[in-house]
């Protein structure tokens, strides 16, 4: 029986049959075995049956859901008519809102965080032990205690009612982390690489760069997902900076139409599956990138 | 590489400044001057009844969604570790709450938890029991509270255990195999303790996230039907946007940033007695 370890974090790694304790026959096993499963499938269950409702009120017609009579299985309604919204509800505007904060946001993130890692992994600066606290502090800082300062500096310069706020802030807020990430990665690189690349004549800044951001791009991936979603899931910036509505994310957007009795609660619920959309699925492409970024720390204490 | 630097300093460091003089004033939304006005926000806030029960439904709040999301997190991964067939679609499952916008949750909670339309109730109602106000009683709005944040929170958990569970030897359970150690016993001697730097971080790190949590708890209660939820964030977020007192919010954002740092500090300075022990 072979032992392997695939992957960085060691997933799916296989151990011998006696990882079990005792040394037992399979039948004795069965039920510890049965006992795993059922708690898995509850498990899954739980994390997955919410959202299946979601899937569920979209695709109900309001009269079903209101009725107090919910049926349990998916309904046929074309996700409320989700392709055909009413004319004032500018449901593609606030995409597209959401969109260009969330890659504006992941541009600026990933622009300085690079520089910073970079600076942090290579040379050794005295702001190391006080970058990584300032990584900690921004984390435990409420962000609601900081919108009213930021709202008077924006109105200072005239930002307000703009996405640019939007980036800017949340870029403040994606930036440490994506520090981290990048940094993780750029710590992994041996430094006879470094070496190797000074002696062949490569300047500390350009070919340096050349070399090693290639090696660290997936940490660089990473690192954009994540402050993509700090940009496309905000809701109290978005919220507080801008006033005009066609400049609303979808976020705000969907927040103005819940508690509104005129629109249908199987179209809110078909945007917030939208919405819901991109956010998952880089989750999914990007779940080991960035758990390795961010347990790059964690894990060794 | 200073770019960054200065960006933070610009965008959060000052800012936070800002808000912690403020809590010395008697800032105001509406705008015109503030006066320097001392402790006297503060003082305010500990003799008028209200902030007591805020506290302590946060405090309560947090402990709850922070053990939650561990022991769920955690017993998760021990699960999902041993799983061969299929272990990357049940992980993939389990990390759906977390990829989920909060926004987006709290409105599907609060569609789930409606008293008359919602499925919650339904159910019960098919089970032959009454309705519960989910969120509109006031002493149950805080578990429900609770358990959305656990929901939306415990596969962070899972996947930093994960990735510990990850880096341990396997000689460690060949060896206890060896001494004929039972499941339960290789959890509590082997594996528990190998891992359990990466939970202590962890721990600190849903404390600190419990007390941001945000979202969640104002779409579905906005407070809590008579402050059962008024946690410190909707505490500040109503002083300060509804209300309009900015100095009064920033003094409880200054309270509430008080204990993460207290959080913190204790970490550190446990871990350093636990390093110095060994």
């Amino acid at each position: 029986m072979s032992v392997n370890v695939n992957g960085m974090l060691g997933y799916g790694r296989r151990l011998p049959v006696r990882r079990w304790g005792k040394i037992s026959s399979r039948w004795r096993r069965l039920p510890v075995k049965t006992a795993h499963w059922l708690t898995l499938g509850v498990a899954v269950a739980v994390a997955i049956a919410p959202i299946y409702w979601l899937a569920n009120l979209a695709t109900h017609s309001e009269s079903d859901i209101v009725s107090g009579r919910p049926s349990l299985l998916l309904g046929f309604g074309s996700l409320g008519g989700v392709t055909d919204p009413p004319n004032d509800i500018p449901i593609l505007s606030w995409l597209r809102n959401s969109l260009i904060v969330g890659v504006g946001t992941s541009l600026l993130s990933i622009v300085l965080a690079a520089s910073a890692a970079f600076g942090l992994s290579r040379f050794r600066f005295r702001g190391w032990g006080t970058f990584a606290f300032l990584v900690f502090f921004t984390q435990m800082l409420p962000s609601a205690l900081l919108v009213i300062p930021l709202y008077s500096m924006l109105l200072t310069f005239n930002l307000l009612n703009n996405l640019v706020s939007l980036v800017l802030v949340d870029a403040a807020f994606a930036m440490p982390i994506c520090v981290w990430i990048i940094k993780g990665a750029m710590d992994r690189i041996p430094r006879e690489l470094d070496e190797a690349v000074r002696l062949d004549g490569g300047g500390s800044l350009g070919l340096l760069r050349r070399v090693i951001l290639p090696l660290v791009a997936p940490s660089i991936a990473a690192a954009a997902v994540v402050a993509f979603l700090g940009g496309w899931n905000d809701f109290l910036f978005a919220n507080t900076f801008i006033t005009s509505e066609n400049l609303w994310t979808t976020s705000k957007g969907l927040a103005s139409l819940y508690g509104q009795y005129s629109t249908p609660i199987p179209l809110i619920m078909a945007f917030a599956l939208l919405f819901s959309l991109p956010p998952v699925a880089f989750f999914l492409l990007m779940q080991r990138r960035i758990v390795a970024g961010l347990t790059a720390g964690a894990v060794k204490g | 590489m200073s770019g960054a630097f200065a960006y933070i300093v610009v965008f959060i460091m000052y800012p936070m400044g800002r808000s912690i003089w403020m809590s010395f004033t008697n800032a105001s939304l509406l705008g015109g001057s503030s006066r320097f006005i001392g402790l006297d926000n503060y003082r305010q806030l500990f003799t008028t009844g209200d902030f007591g029960q805020s506290l302590w439904v946060t405090l309560v709040y947090v402990a709850a969604v922070t053990c939650g999301a561990m022991v769920v997190g955690v017993g998760c991964a021990l699960l999902v570790e041993r799983v061969r067939t299929a272990q990357a679609v049940v992980r993939t499952a389990l990390i759906l709450p977390w990829a989920m916008p909060t926004l987006v949750v709290g409105l599907l909670f609060a569609l789930i938890f409606d008293p008359n339309i919602g499925v919650l109730n339904y159910v019960l109602h098919f089970a032959g029991i009454g309705k519960i106000g989910w969120v509109t009683n006031n002493s149950l709005a805080l578990w429900s509270v609770a358990a959305v944040s656990v929901w939306t929170v415990f596969p962070f958990v899972m996947l930093v255990t994960l990735a510990a569970l990850g880096s341990v030897e396997g000689e460690l359970y060949d060896e206890s195999a060896v001494d004929g150690a039972s499941v339960w016993q290789t959890l509590r001697f082997v594996t528990l303790p190998t891992i359990a730097p990466s939970l202590r971080i962890v721990a600190l790190l849903t404390v600190i996230w419990s007390f941001q949590l945000f979202q969640v708890t104002w779409v579905l209660t906005e407070g809590g039907p008579i402050n059962g939820t008024n946690f410190l964030i909707i505490n500040l977020y109503k002083t300060g946007f509804i209300d309009q007192q900015l100095g009064s919010a920033a003094s409880i954002g200054v309270i509430g940033l008080g204990f993460s740092v207290c959080a913190t500090v204790a970490y550190f300075l446990l871990e350093r007695r636990r390093n110095s022990a060994v």
